[in-house]
């Protein structure tokens, strides 16, 4: 594992759902904004948190929040920003729509990255680009593939050299745990049922 | 069984394609009768993947179902 002073965290909050009509990381999930408990599993970790988010309603949760530098671009142009504001070698993206992920498991990530430019979570034999360690190194390319309109996360991935990290093992303790909320419907389902 | 049947929770792509959020199964003893009635009820989950769980578990294999079983669809875990 590298150093953890080598890693920051960015969580991508930008944008609005279409689905929710509204910011999905400030969506109430037992009275409390979904990226809190992002942000509260982190901090446990005590790694440099900041958020992407375009919204100005993120700044109260005490960190620093960022604006993309190119805006409409979804999570690589999330990516793009994270590099830009990266003081370490690598980043950490993460969603904010995974309430129910844990340090335990972010944890669990951030010891396989080494060498490889990507690190990431593998769950069902599917890269996840948002629970992903990214090399700075990447910059020029994600800056290409923006310019190119190429914005599939899991192709950049899949293009490069990287180390996968099973998630599996982990889901089948909790099938929760890498689950994205993208809807009201979502969120009162889990709210509902799954307390 | 009680008479509405199984409950069924259906997240993200699964709950658009379907157009519901929950619905309710009846005579359906076993996942892998699940997995036939959503065939014919929605023919569009064919083409898609999704996982099912089960009382919080994700089911690798045919599993019983009870009325009491809590069943989730939820599509594939890759981010935002």
């Amino acid at each position: 594992m590298i150093s953890d002073k080598s890693i920051e965290v960015f969580v991508l909050a930008g944008g609005k759902s279409s689905r929710m009509g509204e910011e999905k990381g400030l969506m109430l999930l037992h009275n409390k904004p979904m990226i809190q408990y992002v942000l509260e599993q982190l901090s446990i970790l005590k790694l440099p948190v900041q958020i992407i988010a375009n919204a100005d309603d993120y700044t109260k949760f005490g960190y620093d929040t960022l604006k993309d530098i190119i805006a409409e671009k979804g999570p690589m142009g999330g990516l793009l920003t994270a590099f830009h504001y990266a003081k370490s070698d690598c980043v950490l993206l993460i969603s904010c729509d995974m309430p129910f992920i844990t340090s335990e498991i972010v944890s669990k990530l951030i010891f396989e990255v080494k060498d490889d430019e990507i690190t990431a979570a593998y769950v069902q034999n599917e890269p996840n680009p948002l629970f992903a360690v990214y090399k700075k190194s990447l910059k020029n390319e994600v800056e290409k593939r923006i310019a190119a309109g190429n914005l599939q996360m899991k192709h950049l991935i899949k293009s490069f050299r990287h180390k996968r990290v099973e998630m599996d093992v982990y889901l089948n303790r909790n099938p929760n745990l890498f689950i994205n909320l993208n809807s009201k419907q979502d969120v009162n389902n889990i709210t509902d049922v799954w307390n | 069984m009680e008479l509405k049947g199984i409950k069924i929770l259906a997240f993200g792509m699964i709950a658009e394609k379907i157009n519901a959020s929950e619905f309710y199964l009846k005579e359906v003893s076993n996942t892998n009768e699940l997995l036939s009635s959503l065939n014919s009820l929605y023919p569009q989950l064919k083409e898609m993947k999704f996982t099912i769980s089960v009382n919080r578990r994700i089911v690798n294999n045919n599993e019983p179902l009870n009325a009491d079983s809590e069943v989730a669809l939820l599509p594939p875990f890759s981010g935002g």
